[in-house]
């Protein structure tokens, strides 16, 4: 085993390791921070593959703007003072498990079926100009319709949390 | 050995959806949403590098646009939700059901 593969091994573990504390952790702060840390981790991992564009969008949006808005949101909501509610009225959890764990199987059931489809054994690099002449060709309009969407987004979050809209 | 990343991705995808169906409050919720799409992106890039094709790569940036309104929009009708019912727990927001 080269360094590459101890790499590849650390960076799954690390990924992993975080996202298992979203899951399962108490606190939303903690919850927030492992979720960044994972991020981060799916950069590397994104390096790994040879995509240097996907790193540098994973770092600069994933981690440094929505997961920062996640955690400037619990910031501004005082998480302390949550109400706990006396009805417990919500999906049984050990359902929701154990449909977890069928579905579990199955992807793992597909993926090794294919497995020797599916080689991505230290391929070269993409470099940005093919992606970014794919971009502006062949896929112009999801790209301006996501500009669209991104707009009204602002202008959705802005007139939700209006204070002056409510009665 | 870069297989392993297949296996991460549809663990990552399985341990969100858990987490989606088992977390109460309403922010963990959309942290694991956001694990789910992450997931995906890490399947999307990977595929497109053993087909040798980078469609899947865009895909991926259209996957960040989306869930970046998303999180936006999400989070500004949890602080509403707060402003108004002072929880931050899925059973106390029954305001559509009542």
């Amino acid at each position: 085993m080269g360094l590459n593969e101890y790499i590849d091994i650390f960076l799954a573990v690390f990924t992993g390791f975080f996202s298992l504390i979203v899951v399962f952790g108490r606190n939303p702060v903690v919850c927030a921070l492992s979720l960044l840390m994972s991020f981060i981790g799916f950069a590397g991992i994104f390096f790994q593959l040879g995509s240097v564009f996907l790193t540098t969008i994973q770092v600069l949006v994933y981690a440094g703007a929505i997961a920062i808005l996640f955690i400037f949101v619990l910031m501004l909501i005082n998480t302390s003072h949550y109400k706990y509610s006396q009805t417990k009225k919500s999906i049984n959890p050990v359902l929701g498990t154990i449909f977890t764990f069928i579905l579990l199987g199955g992807f793992t059931l597909v993926i090794n079926n294919n497995i020797d489809y599916l080689n991505v054994d230290r391929l070269p690099t993409t470099s940005m100009k093919v992606l970014f002449v794919d971009l502006f060709n062949k896929y112009l309009l999801p790209f301006e319709l996501a500009t669209v969407l991104i707009l009204v987004a602002i202008v959705a979050s802005v007139v939700i949390s209006n204070k002056r809209g409510e009665k | 050995m870069m297989e392993i990343y297949y296996y991460l991705a549809i663990f990552l995808f399985c341990l969100g959806l858990l987490g989606t169906l088992i977390k109460k409050d309403l922010i963990s919720i959309l942290l694991c949403v956001e694990l789910m799409l992450s997931s995906v992106n890490l399947l999307f890039a990977l595929f497109s590098k053993a087909i040798g094709v980078p469609d899947g790569q865009l895909q991926v940036f259209f996957v960040i646009i989306v869930a970046a309104a998303e999180a936006a929009i999400g989070l500004s009708l949890i602080i509403t939700l707060f402003k108004k019912v002072k929880s931050g727990y899925s059973e106390d927001v029954l305001i559509l059901s009542e």
